[in-house]
């Protein structure tokens, strides 16, 4: 049907972000393919070394992951910051990512675990993309007119994970104004295979290697994450809107990325 | 058992809380049409023509609507008090050659769905050729584009004493500068009214968030050219109200004017994005104010000009919120002299109504903000400089020598040192100072802060309250005043219970019927302590009758009974009895026994005509903590302190008590209506306009005072309403500056993290 209807129509998983700018007529779709009718489409699988979401994979559904293990601990912790409980019910993990909101949790989330993102067309079949090159800008991806994400694969972490996550927001449930996640493992004293990202901030959710590398090999300590926490701030070019100018949102984001790596510790 | 001054739970709550109270909006009549408003997506421009053609492309859409149409309808009446000059200044129903804001009515669609209407309503083709807004109320230039109006509508001034000797006297002069944000009450329920004609009866019902029904009911017939009894006016449930809905507005012409011409019932549901930009909004206002002080810190004089955001035309409140803003400047203090200005400028944004604490809350921003500059520049502590410029109980009643619409400002009674110590000492505050100076000391940005005011309560003129009791014993009662939500008919209840002799919760009370009671109207609603006294005399009424109708019955001549639970018996017996409410009102029927008594059955009146404003005071005192690396501002504690003269039913006070300290908190930290500079509107939903929730808000700890009953009538009462919002923004503006060791640092609500991070910045660079 996406092929045959092109832009005229929307895939209807959770309606959470679609419905909402529908009613307020700024979405216009002819045609809404309801995806919410397809069987198997809920339960998340594991298969080799990954945990595969699949399309009606819902947001409350993280909470309450079979799998042990850091990776589910993770997710867990991200889906309790997204929106409020009626939000979590319906709102899909994959939804949120062709939905590209930059504040979004599971965008970087899918960034900074380096999710891979299959996408299918009718007319050219699946292809795979990583999630650093998913989004494009903000509120847009490089998902074709005729394609969806039929799944979202997302590596398992080893047992000596560690991670922290902050998202600084006015109020409970808001889009973060900036957040940052942050993901290693404690070999020894050490922290290494660093992955830190911060979304809300720019356009896109992105990984910071600057402050990866700075984390890199070296034992955590507060003055070190403070250090890595100005970098940041200097590093990102924050964008501007009613709720925070770009000055105040690089405040935030050493906020969130100092207080990530402080959780990280804990 | 007594039930006036117990924490009785709410009558009104069983529906409320099972999901089935019944709001505008869930009624809805066969064949009803649907209307939807065509407004202005400019803030200021010349309309050159409306095509409607295209609208009626859309299948069933039924009338569209222009000025044209609607041409003999005149413009929306101020209610109370005005400057004859206010008619250039008056809202016409829809935009004729001039839209003056994003959001006016231009046209209005009738169809026979609401997505039919929103479809046509979309089609109807706007010419406008855009103009230069103006957003600022203090901006001087008169606007050239507008010929037909001044930029200023009116000026209020208010004064006493001789101002000049107090500032030549003076030992500091001391200035501030400050401003509010646009805001509004924003209630959960939008604005929604029902209108339907019976050509039977002639007489168009309208279900409306009316504040006072019959002024609502006359306002309209006098628009329409109606008789008084062609309208009658329905006030169901109402979802929050606090000023944003229940006054006449372009919409509530239209869907009456159109029940009737088009012969179809016309219902109208405004949306979020709509309430956001179109229903009244207020609190706008720059002020300049400055104090001339004593040595001792003693306040001499008192001078405040200030600019009032009045928005694109003065509504039905009309100047309400400049006479309260000036008249309640000088507050709880002593001044030798006062002079209060305030200018109502129109500017190219919504008009302004009102909202909770409406003026009182902007004239105690402005004045604590002073008093708090008087402390910071005296090196003073800022709850001394206050107790020792109030007036004391010797001062009371306490005659300002003004006037606010015309009714005198006499402080009824109040002692307002005892309250400000009571509030100390039941919530240990010395010692919450210390330990926040400790904190303070160690680092932590932490600050207390305090405001104390006078409010103004009992602003009806008149109520009316009719009483019956059916042959089942069953008291109902009567009012065409409006149940907003604060538990009015549960006070009622209480108060005619001990009357009468019943179990409050067996008490019917019908609220918001102008069908069901002849009420003349007034222009300002009637407040609650104002009926509940009509009810207390109509029930005090009844039991005369009740007592005199069983003597004659029970051939008693003493004066011995009594009623309990709706039975008659001797005070000295445990049994025997008896009669029950209902044989008295059978007996007073006709054909009853005592049918030659009137023959009217069990039914008695009460009025109560208002003889003065009452004056509640209360005192604020927050704790801000502030997070050092995002500037957020988080309130721990609020306490409220406040007298009410008597507390019928203190839960129900002190849930409005903490309920306006919540809205309060909002408008300080969080929620502001702001336009671009183009005068578009920021806000459009709930993500734009935040506001906050339990997780953000703290748990209002409230101390309801009975210190100082008001004369005005026999129960003391003073309204409740206003008193937990009036002086929170004031106090937590205090509280930031204490935090920040930053005295005078917030001059504007709402307090902007931003702001509050640069300022932390830039004093860890100095």
């Amino acid at each position: 049907m996406l092929s045959q209807h092109g832009d005229d129509a929307r895939l209807l998983a959770g309606g959470q972000s679609l419905v909402p700018t529908m009613t307020a007529r700024l979405a216009r779709p002819t045609v809404l393919i309801d995806l919410n009718r397809i069987e198997n489409a809920a339960l998340p699988t594991i298969s080799a070394g990954r945990l595969r979401v699949p399309p009606l994979m819902r947001h409350a559904d993280f909470e309450r992951l079979s799998a042990n293990g850091p990776l589910s601990t993770i997710l867990a912790e991200l889906s309790g910051h997204i929106g409020h409980l009626p939000i979590r019910m319906r709102g899909t993990f994959c939804g949120a990512l062709a939905h590209a909101d930059p504040a979004a949790e599971w965008c970087l989330a899918s960034v900074v675990l380096g999710a891979e993102l299959l996408v299918r067309s009718m007319t050219r079949g699946v292809r795979n993309i990583e999630a650093a090159d998913f989004f494009e800008s903000m509120m847009d991806t490089t998902l074709a007119d005729d394609e969806m994400i039929i799944e979202a694969q997302i590596p398992l972490l080893p047992a000596a994970t560690r991670y922290g996550f902050s998202e600084i927001c006015r109020r409970s449930g808001d889009y973060a104004l900036a957040s940052t996640l942050v993901v290693y493992q404690r070999d020894e004293d050490e922290m290494t295979k660093v992955r830190l990202g911060v979304g809300g901030v720019e356009a896109t959710p992105r990984r910071i290697p600057e402050a990866e590398a700075m984390l890199e090999r070296r034992e955590p300590t507060r003055q070190l994450f403070r250090e890595v926490a100005d970098l940041v701030a200097s590093a990102v070019d924050p964008v501007s809107d009613l709720a925070a100018d770009a000055d105040y949102r690089r405040e935030l984001t050493r906020a969130a990325v100092s207080r990530a790596l402080d959780r990280s510790f804990r | 058992m007594k039930h006036s001054g117990r924490s009785l739970s709410r009558i009104e709550d069983r529906a409320l809380v099972t999901g089935r109270g019944r709001f505008v909006a869930d009624f809805a009549f066969p064949r009803q049409l649907h209307m939807r408003i065509v407004r202005s997506p400019v803030a200021f421009g010349r309309l050159k023509d409306v095509d409607t053609s295209s609208a009626f492309d859309v299948a069933g859409v039924v009338a569209v609507w222009t000025a044209a149409d609607i041409a003999a309808i005149p413009p929306i009446p101020v209610r109370g008090p005005a400057p004859a000059a206010i008619a250039s200044f008056l809202q016409p129903i829809l935009a004729r050659d001039l839209v003056r804001y994003v959001g006016e009515p231009v046209a209005a669609v009738f169809a026979e769905s609401a997505a039919a209407a929103d479809d046509a309503a979309e089609r109807v083709a706007l010419d406008i050729a855009p103009l230069e807004p103006t957003l600022d109320p203090a901006g001087p230039i008169p606007n050239v584009m507008d010929a037909a109006r001044s930029n200023e509508a009116a000026t209020v001034r208010k004064a006493f004493g001789d101002l000049g000797s107090a500032f030549q006297s003076a030992a500091h002069v001391v200035a501030i500068e400050v401003d509010l944000a646009r805001d509004g009450a924003v209630p959960a329920e939008t604005r929604s009214l029902l209108a339907q004609w019976d050509p039977a009866r002639d007489i168009v019902d309208l279900w409306a968030p009316a504040r006072s029904a019959p002024h609502h009911r006359d306002t309209l017939a006098a628009m329409l050219g109606l008789p008084r009894a062609g309208i009658a006016v329905h006030v169901p449930n109402l979802g929050g109200g606090s000023g944003a809905h229940g006054e006449i507005d372009p919409e509530d012409v239209l869907v009456t004017h159109a029940a009737r011409v088009l012969a179809r019932p016309v219902a109208w549901v405004e949306d979020r994005r709509e309430h956001l930009h179109a229903a009244a909004q207020t609190r706008g206002m720059t002020a300049k104010a400055r104090a001339a002080v004593g040595p001792d810190g003693t306040l001499l004089g008192l001078d405040v000009d200030v600019m009032i955001d009045a928005g694109a035309y003065v509504r039905a409140e009309g100047m309400m919120v400049a006479e309260f803003l000036t008249a309640m400047l000088p507050g709880p203090y002593r001044f030798k002299a006062f002079r209060g200005t305030a200018h109502v400028r129109m500017t190219n944004r919504t008009p302004a109504g009102s909202f909770r604490a409406a003026g009182r809350a902007e004239a105690t921003f402005v004045r604590e903000r002073l008093l708090d500059a008087v402390t910071a520049a005296l090196g003073a502590d800022p709850f001394e400089i206050r107790t020792r410029n109030l007036l004391a109980p010797e001062d009371l009643p306490h005659d300002r020598h003004l006037a606010a619409l015309g009714r005198p400002i006499v402080y009824d009674s109040g002692r307002y040192q005892h309250l400000v110590d009571q509030t100390m000492k039941h919530f240990s505050l010395e010692l919450l100072r210390q330990r926040t100076d400790d904190r303070r000391a160690k680092g932590e940005l932490v600050g207390l802060g305090c405001a104390a005011f006078v409010d103004v309560a009992g602003m009806g003129e008149a109520a009316h309250v009719r009483l019956s009791v059916d042959r089942i014993g069953i008291v109902e009662i009567v009012t065409a005043a409006s149940d907003l939500g604060e538990g009015m008919p549960t006070t009622i209840a209480q108060v005619v219970a001990d009357i009468v002799g019943v179990d409050y919760d067996t008490v019917r009370v019908r609220t918001g019927e102008t069908d069901r009671i002849h009420t003349v109207s007034s222009p300002v609603p009637p407040s609650a302590e104002l009926v509940i006294t009509a009810a207390q005399y109509a029930a005090e009424a009844a039991r005369e009758l009740i007592l005199d109708a069983a003597q004659a019955l029970l051939d008693d001549t003493g004066d011995r009974l009594t009623i309990q639970s709706g039975r008659i018996r001797e005070a000295d017996r445990h049994f025997g009895v008896a009669l029950s409410l209902g044989d008295i009102a059978a007996a007073l029927e006709p054909g009853g026994l005592l049918s030659d008594r009137g023959g009217r059955g069990l039914v008695t009146e009460g009025s109560a005509k208002a003889d003065g404003l009452s004056f509640p005071y209360g005192v604020h005192i927050v704790l801000a903590e502030i997070d050092k690396q995002t500037g957020m501002v988080r309130i721990p504690r609020a306490f409220v302190a406040y007298d009410v003269g008597n507390a019928v039913n203190p839960a129900l006070v002190e849930s409005q008590l903490a309920s306006g300290a919540l809205e309060g908190i909002a408008g300080a930290l969080y929620t502001a209506l702001d336009v671009s500079g183009l005068g578009d509107p920021r806000a459009i939903n709930y993500a734009d306009y935040p506001v906050p929730t339990a997780c953000e808000l703290p748990d209002i700890e409230v101390l309801v005072s009975e210190a100082a009953p008001t004369p005005l009538n026999p129960l003391g009462i003073k309204g409740a309403m206003d008193g937990g919002f009036t002086g929170i923004g004031a106090a937590i503006a205090s509280a930031v500056d204490a935090a920040l060791s930053a005295p005078g640092f917030v001059t504007h609500l709402p307090i902007s993290p931003a702001r509050i991070m640069a300022q932390i910045r830039a004093r860890e660079t100095a």
